[in-house]
């Protein structure tokens, strides 16, 4: 049984495990439908089905082509993004755009057409691809470029694996003299600062803000501002070390994340010295502080957990966040990985693509059943009414409804979807709404 | 002036995930030293080495593709400076049908352990022409102790463990010929895809187990089980009394 993130999806399936990417779809034979499925990071039911097969493209990754002149590189599915900066760093060169996580594949990273702390600088993911290699049920292999089937590209960016399978991602990478980052950590009073701090930073390339999902008032949007860009200062291309220090060892008991406990992690985590931090980090701590942890998800115990991720428009920004965080706080029911963050406009061509102008905010949520639905319906609900919308790659409860408002383009993906390909979330949200 | 020379790798059994796993191990290591390095990799498959190549060609790794029957009759061209080589190719005997096929049972014999000796006293031969070597044999701990459930398997790779182990005593003298044999428990790969439930704290990856590989080759090691707990298995299968092990079904 494969398991998202999340852990509170448990499907059953078959599982099938490729060495060889002309061989990975396959299709006879494979109990349908099927989903491909690379390192399992994304949160809900993205990559899973219930029944069928999951394809697991781990064993597909391997470089097919690199240019290190120009940093045009062309690898299998499921090379991840860690696997590449092993090699890319010491070479000179890094992912132009990186999730929270080191560990995805590079074809997952273009079906969530993923975005990072630089979103509002270079956009997301898929606006840094060059080309794909798309195979389908039926046989056919095709490239898919701006310039070469075209719709479909556009389409499969952001097409959660759902138009064929990713066989390999040609990719832009960004050149760089040294693998430090230069980082200021800054305090953040409330909302307001968040905003006028994002603002002042819009220079700087990279910027997140960690907020205190509990502060209410005045205190509203409490938090840590961070900005950050790659070090000019030439130095030893040193890349990470891909062994996490520590492992989580086993699922943690449900009450262990409780409001008190995260309130009192929260009042420490902006306390700390490291708040104020301002000088040079490698890039591995600044772009992956959890994954020094294996298993990190195992905090939240058997049930698992939720994250909800949500985008709002710029115009109107403000009123939405102060709403999604009031209704937290409220709640009483939050986490203490809550993260804020600007964007712009989107230059990816991906068609379903999550990002937009605006700002987003993301939460995790134990599993506690269903008053943790019943909050994540609720926050929905306040994102849509603020013509916001919510993240597929992180999502495990939206309804139909919500999806199909959030998407209006969703019809062209389902049109082009490969009918040996599913998943349970898309599934979910392509039930067609009673009228 | 010294110019480090070039660092030839040999990989017999190009295919196989432990000896890639070793490969891109290596192959980082002797990158960090700006070390030039010419990777061989020799397999039945054009294809599916060209494919494996490909990835460290992208890594500017000087690549080479030999298609070659390894079961068959040794090749190893004389023009052929060998720093390092691999020995990684093998099948997983199916028991049951050696059980039942005396030419299944006599072949599978012949590509685990004959090919492999003949292998090992080609190379062995290079090496003392070039003065220098260094060979990394894959074993098994199947190899430690007959029992019912492999021994056809176990058997060959019990003779290839003594072979390995004679010709360590042979070069004990020549500090820069060395012989590493490795034997792997569980490891994470298409040869053992078959096997029911598998995954889980005994189980290595490929990767795991090249990292561990390589530094028993620096440390000049003779012989590693990998992962590490596997020694203390196979000891205590070893010593366990005949009459309790026959009644298990292991």
């Amino acid at each position: 049984m494969a398991l998202a993130w999340g852990r509170a999806h448990r499907l059953s399936h078959d599982e099938h495990y490729p060495r060889y990417r002309d061989t990975a779809f396959a299709s006879d034979g494979l109990n349908g439908p099927v989903t491909f499925f690379g390192r399992g990071r994304s949160y809900g039911d993205v990559a899973l089905n219930d029944g069928g097969t999951v394809v697991r493209t781990e064993r597909l990754d391997r470089m097919i082509d690199a240019d290190w002149d120009t940093g045009v590189i062309r690898a299998e599915a499921g090379m991840s993004i860690d696997q590449l900066l092993r090699i890319s760093v010491p070479r000179g060169w890094f992912v132009p755009v990186t999730p929270g996580t080191k560990f995805v594949s590079l074809a997952g990273a273009v079906a969530n057409d993923v975005h990072g702390k630089n979103h509002h600088a270079v956009g997301s993911f898929g606006a840094h691809v060059l080309s794909l290699e798309l195979q389908r049920s039926d046989g056919q292999v095709l490239t898919l470029s701006a310039a070469e089937n075209s719709d479909l590209f556009a389409l499969t960016i952001s097409g959660l694996g759902l138009t064929g399978f990713i066989a390999a991602v040609e990719l832009q990478l960004v050149p760089i003299s040294s693998p430090m980052m230069t980082v200021e950590n800054l305090p953040m009073a409330n909302l307001e600062a968040f905003f006028a701090l994002s603002s002042e930073s819009a220079d700087w390339p990279y910027s997140v803000a960690w907020v205190d999902c509990f502060a209410k008032g005045a205190d509203l949007g409490r938090g840590i501002f961070t900005r950050a860009r790659h070090s000019r200062k030439a130095t030893a291309l040193v890349s990470h070390n891909s062994d996490a220090r520590l492992t989580w060892p086993m699922d943690a008991p449900g009450w262990l994340l409780n409001r008190s406990t995260i309130s009192a992690f929260n009042t420490a985590y902006r306390a700390r010295p490291g708040a104020r931090f301002r000088g040079a980090q490698h890039y591995a701590p600044f772009f992956y502080p959890l994954d020094g942890i294996n298993h990190w998800n195992r905090m939240y115990g058997r049930r698992g957990f939720y994250q909800h991720q949500c985008i709002v428009p710029a115009e109107g920004a403000e009123p939405a966040i102060r709403a999604l965080l009031g209704t937290i706080a409220d709640a009483g029911q939050g986490s203490f990985l809550a993260v804020l963050k600007q964007h712009r406009a989107e230059t990816s061509p991906g068609r379903n693509s999550f990002c937009m102008d605006g700002t987003s905010l993301a939460l995790d949520f134990a599993n506690k059943g269903e008053t943790t639905r019943a909050l994540l319906a609720e926050l929905d609900r306040i994102a849509l009414s603020h013509e916001g919308r919510m993240y597929p790659a992180k999502d495990g409860v939206m309804s139909a409804q919500t999806y199909q408002r959030c998407y209006p383009n969703w019809g062209e993906l389902e049109a082009a979807r490969d009918p040996a390909l599913n998943s349970a979330f898309w599934q979910r949200v392509t039930e067609t709404i009673p009228a | 002036m010294t110019e480090k020379r070039s660092f030839t790798l040999l990989v017999l059994g190009g295919t196989s995930a432990i000896a890639l796993g070793y490969v891109r191990a290596r192959v980082d290591d002797l990158a960090s030293e700006s070390r030039e390095i010419k990777l061989i990799l020799m397999g039945r498959s054009a294809e599916r080495l060209e494919v494996e190549a490909q990835h460290f060609a992208a890594l500017g790794v000087e690549t080479e593709t030999k298609v070659a029957d390894l079961s068959g009759d040794v090749d190893l061209p004389d023009d052929w400076h060998i720093d390092e080589a691999f020995l990684a190719y093998g099948q997983l005997t199916d028991q049951d049908r050696a059980q039942g096929e005396n030419d299944y049972l006599s072949a599978q014999l012949s590509v685990n352990f004959d090919s492999a000796a003949a292998w090992l006293e080609t190379l062995a031969r290079r090496f003392e022409r070039q003065g220098h070597g260094q060979c990394i044999v894959v074993g098994s701990v199947a190899g430690d102790r007959g029992r019912q459930s492999n021994y056809a398997y176990g058997a060959a790779k019990a003779g290839l463990a003594v072979f390995v182990q004679g010709m360590q005593h042979r070069f004990a003298g020549a500090s820069d010929i060395r012989f590493l044999l490795v034997k792997p428990g569980f490891v994470d790969t298409p040869m053992t895809d078959h096997i029911e439930g598998k995954g889980g704290p005994l189980w290595a990856t490929p990767d795991q187990v090249g990292q561990h590989i390589l530094k028993a080759v620096k440390r000049g090691k003779l012989q590693l089980y990998t992962p590490w707990f596997w020694a203390i298995i196979m000891w205590i299968i070893r010593s366990v009394p005949s009459f309790v092990l026959h009644k298990t079904k292991l």
